[in-house]
């Protein structure tokens, strides 16, 4: 799953603009299968780390109310060119997976 | 120094690099089990530990009035609350109301923009704490037309 995530980042003014769109399911455990008619187990992602410079400056704590294939958009300060970002997240059954970027 | 507050010591010292490695590790508490899985917004709050949340316009809460599909509901926060630390989303008819609760350090922005499912037209709430353990929130109203939680997609 480590190539599941896409990235933008953007920089103006020493604000990064950092926004991510994570391939994942997130299944709710509500919903039914179109075939089985049977539930679908519950299935998302839970945490989200930011790196900056193998500095952890984010954390993020998602549930199954998070929209499939989940989006997110954040901003950091003070950051350069060059610098390194790392994204790294886990879901409820054990799944993972990780990016990085760099600042342009 | 006897046996005994020796291996005290070497105990404490244990504890301590542990606590360190964890505190270097992770600066936000452990996923809430607990508040995620509340099903009703009062518990929601309780478990997070929202005490005399405080009516604001210092968050600003960007949502659609009128959502067409509740399974993708754009949301944008920004806080403009001195010390902002976390940034909680609720919304109060879901199964579970918390949907999300954002950590931010000295070098993040107290902003944020995601997609979240509503079930049917309800309350959203967004509730800020700050580094005093202070707590402050706003609300809006969000109709839904097709809601976003047990739907065939």
């Amino acid at each position: 799953m480590a190539d599941k995530i896409r990235t933008r980042v953007t920089l103006s003014g020493g604000i990064l603009d950092l926004k991510m769109l994570i391939f994942h399911p997130m299944e709710s455990g509500l919903r039914k299968d179109a075939v089985t008619k049977k539930l679908i187990p519950r299935h998302f992602i839970d945490r989200l780390e930011i790196k900056l410079n193998e500095k952890l400056v984010m954390e993020t704590h998602l549930s199954r109310s998070v929209s499939r294939n989940p989006f997110l958009h954040f901003r950091l300060k003070n950051t350069n060119s060059g610098d390194i970002i790392k994204i790294s997240w886990t879901d409820n059954m054990g799944d993972s997976g990780k990016t990085e970027a760099k600042v342009p | 120094m006897n046996q005994y507050s020796k291996r005290f010591f070497l105990k404490n010292i244990v504890v301590l690099l542990c606590t360190i490695g964890l505190s270097l590790k992770s600066f936000a508490a452990k996923w809430n089990k607990e508040a995620f899985n509340a099903d009703n917004l009062s518990q929601s709050f309780e478990l997070l530990g929202v005490v005399n949340a405080q009516q604001t316009d210092q968050i600003e809460l960007k949502v659609p009035q009128i959502a067409e599909n509740g399974t993708i509901v754009p949301i944008e926060i920004f806080s403009s609350i001195p010390k902002t630390q976390n940034i909680y989303i609720l919304v109060d008819k879901n199964p579970s109301p918390l949907t999300a609760s954002f950590y931010f350090s000295a070098k993040t922005l107290p902003f944020l923009s995601t997609r979240i499912k509503m079930r049917e037209s309800s309350k959203l709430i967004v509730v800020v704490k700050t580094q005093e353990h202070k707590f402050f929130s706003t609300q809006r109203e969000v109709k839904v037309t097709i809601g976003g939680c047990g739907e065939e997609e």
